[in-house]
Parts: structure tokens; C-alpha cells; sequence
């Protein structure tokens, strides 16, 4: 990997070098890599929200036949409040489900809806065996899939799913593995 | 006769509405409450640039909410 580059800009997937700071984080250490699903994962939720807004408008065409019109405005006024956060809930679940990558350890941050959150951390000494997997048409064509992170002990072992280029994040880490000294920058 | 029976399934179907928008309305603004307070932990765990955007969309969210509730009450 190339030292010292930056790839970073705030709706990637995959940010070489971020400045980004997280819950917990030492003073030495320094992230290196940020990891979020692949956004072309993302287009069912974009889809199904677009189809949405076109329900709430095809509505109109017959609700005039049974509510009175500030009941039709209600409706509206509801409906499209309802898959603006529909969007903005989604963002969110892909803006902030984060794998972190530092100069001392690996980090999974999982929100699971609105209330569960998880965080899976392994230390980089603990690493053991990283397996990066692609399959699939889409996945092949838009360069995405899954990282395992196998740990000793009683470490836990950290999955990043659908995530940009696997390949290239399994060298990062590997690499890193190699330093030995954990400290890439 | 007719035009009364017509007449008193309307108010029926209106007073469903007002209940269901009421109730349907408070849901929201609780998902809205909730959304709000889960996007404050969020950007406590993660630091990333521009994170002001995110708590003034989830402010929009929890005021349109409120604006529904309130309305809901006049439909």
C-alpha cells in the first residue's frame, strides 16, 4: 500500500487515511482505514423508497373520492415525511456501520435499527488469518465483498460485509501484520 | 333517509381517520424522538467531518413530526 496517501472524502467507502476520530480511540493511535458497504449495496432501500413516493402520488388520484382536502394534504404531508425518513434512517445505518482499521487493532461498529449498537474489536497481534471473498455477478463487476478477520485465542473474529475492494484491504492489513510494528503512517 | 345513512358512513370514515392519524402521527414523532437521541450516540462513537448536517436533519425530522401531530389534530 501506498504510503502516506489520503484517499478520503466524507461519503466514501473506503477512506485511506481518514481524520476521524472514535469513541475510545488511544492517543497514539491513528486510523488508516475506514470501511462502509459498498454503496452500489445500498440501491434496494433508494429503489423501494422511490417507489414509495410514487404510491403516495398515484393516491392522490383517488383519495379525492372518499377524504375532504386537508385530509388529502394530511395524507401527503404524512406519506412523504414517512420516506424522507425512510432515506434518512437508511443513510444513517450505512453512514455510521463502520469498520475501522488502525495501527493497533480492527474495529466493526454495528447498529442494528434504532436502538442496538455492537462493537467488535481485535487487536491487530491477534490477527491470525484474513480471508477476502468475491462472488457474485454485481459483486465481481463492482469490486465488492467480504473480509473475514480470523482471531487466536479468545479474541472474536470481525466480518466486513459487502465492503469496496476486499482484495486490497486484506493486503492493508496484511502488510500492516508484517510491519509488526503496527504502525503504518 | 339514503342521503342520512351516506352521510353518517362519511363522519365514520372521517372519525377513523382522525384516530388513526393521531395515533399514527405520535408514533412518528417517537421514531422521530428516538431517531434523534440514536444519531447523537452515533456521532459520539464515530467522528466524521460534517456531523451537524446529520443532527439538523434529525431536528427537521423530530419538528415535521411534531407539525403532523399537531395537524392531525384539526383533521
Amino acid at each position: 500500500m501506498e504510503k502516506n496517501r489520503s484517499y478520503h472524502q466524507l461519503l466514501h467507502s473506503f477512506c485511506l487515511n481518514p481524520s476521524l476520530y472514535f469513541d475510545g480511540q488511544d492517543s497514539d493511535e491513528m486510523p488508516i482505514l475506514i470501511l462502509r458497504a459498498h454503496p452500489i449495496t445500498q440501491l434496494p432501500w433508494i429503489i423501494n423508497g422511490f417507489f414509495l413516493l410514487l404510491l403516495i402520488f398515484s393516491l392522490n388520484f383517488f383519495l379525492p373520492n372518499y377524504l375532504r382536502f386537508y385530509q388529502i394534504i394530511f395524507v401527503n404531508l404524512f406519506g412523504i415525511s414517512f420516506v424522507l425518513s425512510y432515506f434518512y434512517f437508511n443513510f444513517l445505518h450505512w453512514f455510521f456501520n463502520v469498520g475501522i482499521i488502525t495501527n493497533k487493532r480492527v474495529l466493526d461498529i454495528d447498529f442494528y435499527g434504532l436502538i442496538y449498537k455492537e462493537t467488535t474489536i481485535a487487536m491487530l497481534n491477534k490477527v491470525e488469518d484474513i480471508t477476502a471473498k468475491v462472488g457474485g455477478f454485481f459483486s465481481s463487476f463492482f469490486d465488492y465483498g467480504n473480509v473475514f478477520i480470523q482471531t487466536a485465542g479468545n479474541e472474536v473474529n470481525i466480518e466486513f460485509m459487502n465492503i469496496p475492494k476486499p482484495q486490497e484491504v486484506s493486503k492493508i492489513i496484511n502488510q500492516l501484520l508484517k510491519n509488526g510494528k503496527f504502525n503504518h503512517r | 333517509m339514503e342521503n342520512l345513512i351516506i352521510v353518517n358512513n362519511k363522519e365514520i370514515l372521517f372519525l377513523f381517520f382522525k384516530v388513526f392519524s393521531l395515533i399514527f402521527s405520535f408514533l412518528y414523532f417517537l421514531f422521530s424522538l428516538v431517531s434523534l437521541q440514536q444519531t447523537k450516540v452515533m456521532i459520539r462513537k464515530v467522528k466524521v467531518g460534517k456531523t451537524e448536517i446529520l443532527m439538523f436533519l434529525s431536528f427537521l425530522q423530530l419538528f415535521l413530526s411534531i407539525i403532523l401531530f399537531v395537524m392531525a389534530f384539526f383533521v
